[in-house]
């Protein structure tokens, strides 16, 4: 699987099957639907869909963190943990302790009228049980590793004070605060100026090869995942449609759903040419057509993929496709 | 011909006990009949503040607003006048812009009544959806039956029933998946072309503005940077802060290149740095740049139309 060349060190998290159900009016939903995902250590592995593909959900599920009335399948292989099994009381010593989150807007996780310290420290004495000295130099030592200016005067200072990205380093320090092993950042950027984004990923990148982090990025920004990821999943209606190394996902997508996201992205060579959509509106968990949920909107579509549910199967190089007509092989 | 013309806009907002905000600083722009004007920047270069001082939603501080002819007055207690409903706007979420308990049909008819129209029957409101590309048999449903696409198409449905001659829209996509993105972007583009509304894009995203825009304007804290032809910005942004946001735009190419992220961050708008507002994140600076604010300079080369509104405020254009 190891693409790029780097020591392949083994499978830190293997989710096999992975099912998610939550109640609805009437009855179970299903909003991810056996979703196979492998995390490696110093590797970056890219969720994106769209809003209702299931990554978010696939996110939560890995943090134990899903709604109240969720009902999961499959498992999620953490080390000799089985995630999908834990109670609540075995959560909070895996959760900020060996799996950290980002989240989209770096507010939820600072807490606005505690210094930056008081947030910094309590994590790294609860988690860690160290004195508050050595809490204070961990502390420093957390920001100096995501590149904060002046990391002793930040302690001092409350969230307000600082900029957008400035939080988001912050945040990422926190999360960083108990050595994890693995980082799971959801739409890290979204919230941020453009100007300060590549700042945020580049951190991101840099963490996953220094520190051997592994990382899963979710987001919808298949530029995001062009710059940070190393490979990619990309979400559709709660199933993988499409699987593989970024680059070369990227740049000869086989599903006709990643196509038609990357066409429906301007476009820097063809200014002048309209955006080519793809039709219609995304399917929703509470209502996925049958067989390939892409199916109605596809035109690609052949009278087989309203039938079964494609599976997502190897098609060389370390890429995964749904979609049995495989209508965008390239002719070589 | 031009519809819509902000004259020197500034705008401040006032707080207590802490210096006044100025989040516009002295704005001129204009749209005219047909024309998108994309105006871009990052959050809070006061970019939504001066569409919403566009349409009159906020009382600028100083400078006037003109809409077709007349000086636009501020919306105060009293109804609007007839005639300056044909300026509308479109907001960043359609769904806090809608009423999620009353049929969308009913919505867009109060947008008929409202600017006057004669026809208000379920025929003109059923010709409003198919012109946003919703089935005219939308007419009965709530808004949480649609995507947020669709919700947005309602919106923009609802801004023409007035039959506008501008409108203003503010972050009208960020808020809507990918695929939808390029849907209402290339609906606000047709709806220009074929009805001649003018359009204020106003968006972070300049990677869109590209393809929507005839003209762009981008600012930073509160002022303009650099106008001209889309193309042209774009082809040869003149602007250190334009050439900086144009290397940001992350490209899902699959070449896993990061641009150079530019140092710092955007100023306080409260305190804005001495000089040039960019000086503090400029790579280009100099000692003129820390003293004197660059006025937007005109470049005068190439081809006549498009020099006309060729405008950089930049020093290293001074001649």
């Amino acid at each position: 699987m190891s693409a790029a060349g780097t020591v392949d060190t083994g499978t830190l998290l293997e989710v096999r099957d992975l099912t998610i159900d939550l109640p609805g009016h009437g009855g179970a939903i299903r909003i991810v639907d056996h979703v196979d995902l492998d995390v490696t250590p110093g590797r970056v592995l890219g969720i994106a869909g769209e809003s209702g593909s299931g990554k978010t959900m696939t996110a939560l599920a890995l943090l134990g963190l899903l709604p109240h009335g969720a009902i999961t399948g499959g498992s999620a292989r953490f080390g000799d943990r089985e995630l999908l099994r834990l109670s609540k009381r075995e959560w909070r010593d895996v959760r900020g302790d060996d799996i950290a989150v980002v989240f989209q807007d770096p507010m939820t996780a600072l807490h606005p009228m505690l210094t930056v310290e008081r947030q910094l420290t309590e994590h790294v004495r609860r988690h860690l049980g160290v004195g508050r000295r050595e809490a204070r130099e961990r502390a420093i030592d957390l920001l100096r590793k995501v590149q904060l200016p002046d990391p002793e005067g930040a302690l001092g200072n409350h969230p307000h004070q600082f900029s957008g990205g400035m939080r988001q380093r912050i945040a990422i320090a926190m999360a960083l605060a108990c050595d994890p092993k693995l980082l799971i950042a959801d739409e890290p950027t979204t919230a941020l100026d453009v100007t300060v984004q590549a700042g945020i990923l580049r951190l991101l990148k840099q963490l996953c090869d220094d520190e051997g982090l592994a990382v899963i990025v979710v987001t919808h920004d298949l530029g995001v995942m062009s710059t940070v990821s190393d490979e990619l999943s990309v979400f559709y209606a709660g199933r993988v449609v499409e699987h593989g190394p970024t680059a070369a996902l990227l740049r000869d997508p086989r599903h006709p759903y990643t196509r038609g996201l990357l066409d429906s992205l301007p476009d820097p060579t063809r200014p002048d040419e309209p955006l080519t959509p793809i039709e219609g509106a995304p399917a929703t968990p509470a209502n996925r057509p049958p067989g390939c949920a892409l199916h109605p909107r596809c035109a690609h579509a052949v009278a087989s993929c309203a039938g079964d549910v494609p599976p997502l199967l190897d098609i060389g190089d370390g890429r995964r496709l749904a979609c049995p007509p495989d209508p965008l092989r390239s002719a070589s | 011909m031009t519809v819509l013309e902000l004259r020197d806009v500034v705008v401040d907002y006032p707080r207590r006990h802490l210096p006044t905000v100025r989040a516009v600083a002295g704005v001129s722009l204009t749209v005219g009949a047909g024309e998108i004007v994309g105006l871009v920047g990052e959050s809070g270069c006061g970019k939504s503040t001066l569409g919403r001082a566009a349409v009159g939603l906020l009382a600028p501080t100083e400078g006037e607003v003109w809409f077709e002819g007349r000086r636009l007055a501020p919306l105060g207690r009293a109804a609007r006048p007839a005639a300056d409903r044909r300026l509308q706007m479109v907001f960043q979420d359609p769904t806090s812009s809608l009423n999620g308990r009353r049929r969308v049909g009913d919505q867009i008819r109060d947008g008929l009544a409202l600017s006057g129209a004669e026809d208000t029957g379920d025929r003109r409101v059923g010709e409003l959806l198919e012109r946003v590309g919703l089935p005219a048999r939308a007419a009965s449903r709530f808004p949480h039956e649609f995507s947020g696409g669709q919700r947005q198409r309602v919106c923009i449905a609802r801004a023409l029933a007035a039959s506008p001659s501008v409108i203003v829209a503010d972050e009208p996509i960020s808020a809507l998946d990918a695929s939808a993105q390029a849907q209402i972007a290339n609906l606000l583009t047709d709806l220009a072309r074929d009805l001649g509304v003018g359009l204020l894009f106003i968006s972070h995203d300049l990677a869109i503005v590209r393809h929507v825009a005839d003209r762009v304007a981008v600012m930073y804290l509160g002022r303009v940077a650099e106008t001209g032809p889309t193309e042209d910005v774009w082809a040869r942004p003149e602007h250190p802060y334009s050439r900086a946001l144009i290397g940001a735009v992350l490209r899902a190419d699959g070449t896993g290149e990061l641009p150079e992220a530019l140092p710092g961050d955007v100023p306080d708008p409260a305190s804005p740095p001495p000089g040039c507002r960019f000086q503090t994140r400029c790579p280009e600076v100099f000692d003129r740049c820390r003293a004197e604010e660059p006025p937007l300079l005109r470049l005068g080369s190439g081809p006549s139309d498009a020099a006309e509104d060729r405008t950089a405020a930049c020093w290293l254009h001074a001649s």
